[in-house]
C-alpha cells in the first residue's frame, strides 16, 4: 500500500545515483548499481521519510494516531482496535472466534460486527492511519489482556511436526534475532518462486503459522533503513534456498541457457 | 533503464570482427531466452485454466502456489539475461556497440515483460455466478428449517445475514443467535469480484477511454463503474451501505490523485 | 533413447507440486439457530429487553455499549 508514495520518493533517491553517474562514477553492473541504491535507501532518515509522508495526506506507523475523537477509531459495540486486532493475531494461531469474542466479554454477534466494520475503517481510511495503527496492535497482540492467554480447542491447533518447546523458541527467535527473521522470509519467497506453498513450508519447518510470523517480524518491516539493510543478507539467503527448492523441479528453465 | 549503465568508451576503436560477434552472440542468446520463454508462457496458459478449475481450495492456493512458480521460472530467465547483459556483454562492448546491444536487449526486454504479464490474463478463477447461486441457494433452503425453541413458531429470516446475528422470534419474541454456514460467510470472498464482473462492460469503456484519452479524460467514466460496482456490492451484501458508501470516496481520491484505478 | 514419459516439463513439476501440496482442511460448518438464555437465572431473552442485560435478573451479558452496527443498533442496550 506503501508502493505508490515509496515509489515518489524512491525516484529522487534514484535521480541521486543517476546524478553520480553523470559526475563520471562509471556503474560496471548490476550488483554495483544495487549497492548504490542500497546506500540511498539506507540514508532515508525515518524522520524526513515521515514528514514527506505526512505532507501527502498519508500516515507511516510512526506518526499514525489513536485520536480518541477520531470518528475512524471509535470502539464498535466496545470492541477497541487493539481487540480486533489481537482478535485476528490470535485468530492466525487457530483460535476461534467464539473462544475471543467470549474472552473479550462479548457474544458472537457482536464480535462479528465489530471485525467487519474495522475491516471496512481499514478500507476507507484515505490516510492508512487505522491500518497503521492496526499493524502496531497486531505486532503486540500477546500482550492483549485479555487474549494472551487464550490457546486453540484441542485438535485445533495449527498441524505441525515441531514439538511444542521448538516452536516457542523458534517464536522468541524471530522477534530477537533479526537475520532469522529475514532468512525466513527470503526462504518462504523462494519456496513460492519455486511453486511451493511458503507459508506450509514456514509450518512445517519452524511450527509457525505466517500470521504469527508476520507479527513477531512486524517491527522489522516497518524499519526502512533496516529493510535496505538487509537486502544483501536476503539476496544471499535467497539464492541459496532457491538452489535448495528448485532441486525438485530439476533446476530452473534458465539454467542450460549460456552465452 | 540500463541505457546509461556500462564501461566507459575504449580510447580506441575495437575490431569490427569483435564487435560483430558481441552482437550476434547476444542475439543468439537472447532467442535462446525468447524461445524458452515462449514454451514457458504456452505450456503455463495451456493449464492455467484447469488448474484454477480443479483447485477445491476455497481461497484457491494451488493456483496461486502455480502462478507463482511459473513467475518464478520467468524471473529466472530474466535475471539469466539481465546479469549477462550487465557483466559479459556490455563491460565488453565499445561506444559504437553499445548502441545497438542496448536497442536489442530492450527489445527482447519488451517482448518478454510482455509475455509474463499476459500469460495469465483471462483465467476466470471461479464461476463467480454460479458460486454467488450456490451461496444463496444454500441459504435460501437452510433458513426454512429453523423453529423457534420457546413457542415452536417458524423464524423468520428475512434478509441474508451473512454474519452472526440476534434474530427474534416474530410471536414470543425470544432473542435467538443466528449462525450462518461457513459456506455463507464465504460469499465476501467472491463479493467484490462479482461486483466487478457484472459490470464488466463498464469497465471497458473506463479503460478504452484510459488508454485512448488519459488518466483525467477517463475519471467520470471510472466513477460511472465504480458507483455501479458498490451499488452491486450493497445488492450482493446488504447491511455496509454506509461504508461502501465512503469506500467509493477512498476509491475516487485515489484515482484523482494518484490515477490509481 | 529419451524417457520422455519420466521426464516431466517444468512446467508439469509446478503443476504437480501445486496440486500434492498439503494443507490444513477448511471446516464447513452448517447453520445453526441458538435460543438465548440468561446464563445467571434462566431466564428467555426477549427482543424488547435489550441485548446487554437480563431483565428479570439483570445479569449483563456484556458491559460493552452497543452502538449503530450493521444490524445491531444503540437502542439495542439494555435499560
Amino acid at each position: 500500500m506503501f508502493k505508490k508514495i515509496f515509489k515518489n520518493l524512491t525516484d529522487n533517491l534514484t535521480e541521486k545515483v543517476v546524478d553520480k553517474m553523470m559526475n563520471g562514477q562509471a556503474l560496471q553492473n548490476q550488483e554495483a548499481y544495487a549497492e548504490q541504491m542500497k546506500q540511498a535507501y539506507g540514508q532515508v532518515d525515518p524522520a524526513t521519510f515521515d514528514s514527506q509522508v505526512t505532507a501527502k495526506g498519508y500516515t507511516t506507523i510512526n506518526t499514525a494516531k489513536e485520536d480518541p475523537n477520531d470518528p475512524l477509531m471509535q470502539p464498535v459495540h466496545g470492541i477497541t482496535l487493539y481487540d480486533y486486532a489481537a482478535g485476528m493475531g490470535k485468530l492466525g494461531e487457530n483460535v476461534s472466534e467464539d473462544q475471543i469474542s467470549t474472552a473479550l466479554g462479548v457474544e458472537r454477534p457482536i464480535w462479528d460486527e465489530a471485525r467487519k466494520i474495522w475491516e471496512a475503517r481499514m478500507k476507507e481510511d484515505t490516510s492508512f492511519n487505522v491500518a497503521n495503527v492496526y499493524a502496531k496492535y497486531y505486532g503486540d497482540y500477546k500482550k492483549h489482556e485479555k487474549l494472551a492467554s487464550l490457546s486453540p480447542l484441542p485438535g485445533a491447533a495449527p498441524k505441525t511436526d515441531v514439538p511444542e518447546a521448538e516452536i516457542t523458541a523458534n517464536l522468541k527467535r524471530i522477534e530477537e534475532d533479526k537475520y532469522f527473521f529475514f532468512e525466513m522470509q527470503s526462504a518462504m519467497q523462494a519456496a513460492y518462486d519455486n511453486g511451493i506453498d511458503g507459508a506450509e513450508w514456514l509450518l512445517e519447518n519452524i511450527g509457525v503459522t505466517i500470521s504469527q510470523f508476520n507479527s513477531a517480524g512486524a517491527k522489522y518491516m516497518t524499519d526502512f533503513s533496516l529493510v535496505a539493510q538487509m537486502m544483501d543478507f536476503q539476496d544471499q539467503k535467497q539464492k541459496e534456498y532457491n538452489k535448495q527448492f528448485a532441486q525438485g523441479l530439476g533446476g530452473s528453465i534458465a539454467d542450460d541457457v549460456n552465452f | 533503464m540500463s541505457l546509461f549503465f556500462g564501461k566507459k568508451p575504449q580510447a580506441h576503436l575495437v575490431n569490427n570482427q569483435e564487435a560483430t560477434d558481441l552482437v550476434t552472440r547476444l542475439q543468439v542468446f537472447l532467442a535462446k531466452l525468447d524461445e524458452k520463454a515462449q514454451g514457458l508462457y504456452q505450456e503455463a496458459k495451456e493449464n492455467a485454466q484447469a488448474i484454477a478449475d480443479a483447485d477445491p481450495d476455497p481461497f484457491k492456493r494451488s493456483y496461486y502456489q502455480f502462478k507463482t512458480g511459473i513467475q518464478g521460472q520467468f524471473q529466472a530467465l530474466l535475471q539469466k539475461a539481465n546479469n549477462t547483459y550487465q557483466t559479459q556483454v556490455l563491460p565488453k562492448a565499445n561506444m559504437f556497440e553499445q548502441m545497438k546491444l542496448t536497442a536489442i536487449y530492450s527489445e527482447w526486454h519488451t517482448k518478454f515483460m510482455y509475455l509474463m504479464a499476459d500469460v495469465f490474463q483471462g483465467v476466470q478463477l471461479r464461476d463467480l455466478e454460479k458460486e454467488y447461486r450456490e451461496i444463496m441457494d444454500d441459504y435460501n433452503a437452510t433458513k426454512e428449517k429453523f423453529h423457534c425453541a420457546q413457542c415452536g413458531a417458524k423464524l423468520e429470516i428475512n434478509q441474508f445475514y451473512y454474519i452472526a446475528t440476534y434474530i427474534a422470534c416474530p410471536y414470543c419474541q425470544t432473542q435467538n443467535t443466528f449462525h450462518p454456514s461457513t459456506k455463507t460467510r464465504m460469499l465476501e470472498l467472491i463479493t467484490r469480484d462479482l461486483a466487478e464482473y457484472r459490470h464488466q462492460d463498464l469497465k471497458d469503456i473506463y479503460k478504452g477511454i484510459r488508454k485512448e484519452q488519459g488518466i483525467k479524460a477517463a475519471e467520470q467514466a471510472f466513477r460511472t463503474y465504480m458507483r455501479a460496482v458498490m451499488d452491486e456490492m450493497n445488492v450482493i451484501q446488504p447491511g455496509m451501505e454506509m461504508q461502501n458508501e465512503r469506500f467509493y470516496q477512498r476509491v475516487v481520491r485515489e484515482y484523482t490523485h494518484h490515477g490509481i484505478g | 533413447m529419451e524417457e520422455k514419459k519420466n521426464q516431466f516439463s517444468i512446467v508439469e513439476r509446478l503443476k504437480m507440486r501445486a496440486q500434492e501440496q498439503k494443507r490444513a482442511h477448511v471446516e464447513f460448518s452448517e447453520a445453526k439457530m441458538n435460543v438465548l438464555t440468561c446464563p445467571n437465572c434462566g431466564a428467555g431473552r426477549a427482543k424488547s429487553d435489550g441485548l446487554t442485560a437480563c431483565a428479570y435478573c439483570g445479569h449483563a451479558f456484556t458491559y460493552n455499549t452497543l452502538v449503530d452496527g450493521i444490524h445491531i443498533k444503540r437502542s439495542d442496550n439494555s435499560g
